[in-house]
């Protein structure tokens, strides 16, 4: 009986921790967990190596998805914008390279270069990072804030309100959660959604 | 009385809109988000199934032909289906069109614009975390709504829409 106590339990938490897209990843106001993930550069990058930052703006995305390459340059515009003000960039491949081979390492790399993005672009390649946070497409945003040692969600969803045309955004709620956090406030909109690519799970 | 080259103003007027109509019957209909609920709720006992996908979205194109399938041998019953692309708007003459032609479809297949407003995908379904493929089955007479979000495989499909099918 008392075997059954522990292992009952044990076996929901780990049949939780396998569940893809679960909708019950971080929600605004959680402490995240940190991860350990090699950056294009060859170098292992996580949160706690963030010295400086008072937060991060983190960015589910991959090199193939239309709607992530056309948020590439406003994703550059705001590392452009807010690194300085200690909210960097950075940006999470989830994707199963298997499934897609033009979301491998290698194509990454290349990517970053082309691009010349500015920021960290990290290989989650046990895809443990997206479960974790409950990332389901791509781009998928996460504001992260400092508190201390943690970082606290304070903002998930969609960069703005118009994925095809960036003179059309109405609203951009990276950049108004970021700024609200800078003046000592909360994000107006916490939370929001938007159609990207389904994020692939290995098989 | 004025000619243009011996024909009538009429003639002539008729001759320069002709080569439009060609162009008109090429082009891929655009739908937003207040007129697919339009449709939806005007539809009836229809059971509409909108397909949301995009022809650069491997899982959807994968699931496509099975629907398609499924269209086409339920034609009898009060069934309708609207694939509706995320492809973007510029792209939408040429890579939608292309897809629609080479695969020679004769279905609903609209471009969807849903730009501007955020607030759609909730009345669509508060689960949709927002990836494509999606389907949503929707019937205005009994106000059914059901939501699936992921591929669909050919047998699923024709499973639920017999289930919400009197």
């Amino acid at each position: 009986m008392k075997k059954l106590f522990v292992l009952l339990p044990a076996l929901c938490l780990l049949a939780m921790a396998f569940r893809t897209g679960d909708p019950a990843g971080y929600k605004p106001g959680d402490k995240v967990r940190d991860f350990k993930l090699r950056d294009v550069s060859g170098e292992i990058i996580s949160l706690s190596g963030l010295k400086q930052a008072n937060g991060c703006i983190l960015v589910f995305t991959c090199n193939h998805c239309p709607f992530s390459v056309a948020y590439e340059d406003r994703i550059i515009a705001l590392h452009q914008a807010y690194a300085s003000k200690g909210y960097p960039v950075i940006a999470i491949n989830p994707n199963d390279a298997a499934t897609v081979p033009d979301d491998s390492y290698e194509l990454m790399i290349e990517r970053a270069r082309e691009k010349k993005f500015p920021f960290r672009y990290l290989h989650d390649e046990s895809q443990e990072t997206a479960r974790l946070y409950g990332a389901t497409r791509t781009p998928h945003l996460y504001v992260l804030q400092r508190e201390g040692a943690d970082f606290v969600v304070r903002y998930i969803g969609a960069i703005d309100n118009n994925t095809e045309d960036p003179e059309a955004v109405t609203a951009h709620y990276v950049k108004d959660a970021v700024e609200a956090l800078l003046q000592g406030k909360q994000p107006a909109i916490p939370m929001t959604k938007a159609i990207g690519c389904a994020i692939k799970w290995k098989k | 009385m004025l000619t243009f080259g011996g024909m009538s103003p009429r003639v002539f007027l008729l001759c320069l809109l002709f080569p439009l109509y060609p162009l008109r019957a090429q082009q891929v209909e655009v739908l937003t988000f207040p007129e697919l609920r339009e449709r939806l709720e005007t539809g009836g006992d229809t059971l509409t199934v909108v397909n949301f996908w995009a022809t650069w979205c491997k899982p959807c194109v994968e699931e496509l032909p099975g629907f398609l399938a499924v269209e086409d041998s339920l034609r009898q019953l009060p069934l309708r289906f609207l694939f509706l692309s995320f492809d973007f708007l510029r792209e939408k003459d040429r890579a939608l069109l292309d897809f629609i032609n080479t695969r020679n479809i004769r279905s609903r297949i609209l471009l969807f614009r849903s730009q501007g407003d955020n607030g759609w995908m909730e009345e669509v379904s508060p689960q949709w975390q927002g990836a494509i493929p999606a389907t949503w089955f929707y019937r205005a007479s009994d106000h059914l709504s059901r939501f699936h979000e992921g591929a669909l495989q050919k047998d699923e499909l024709l499973i639920r829409i017999k289930s919400y099918l009197p």
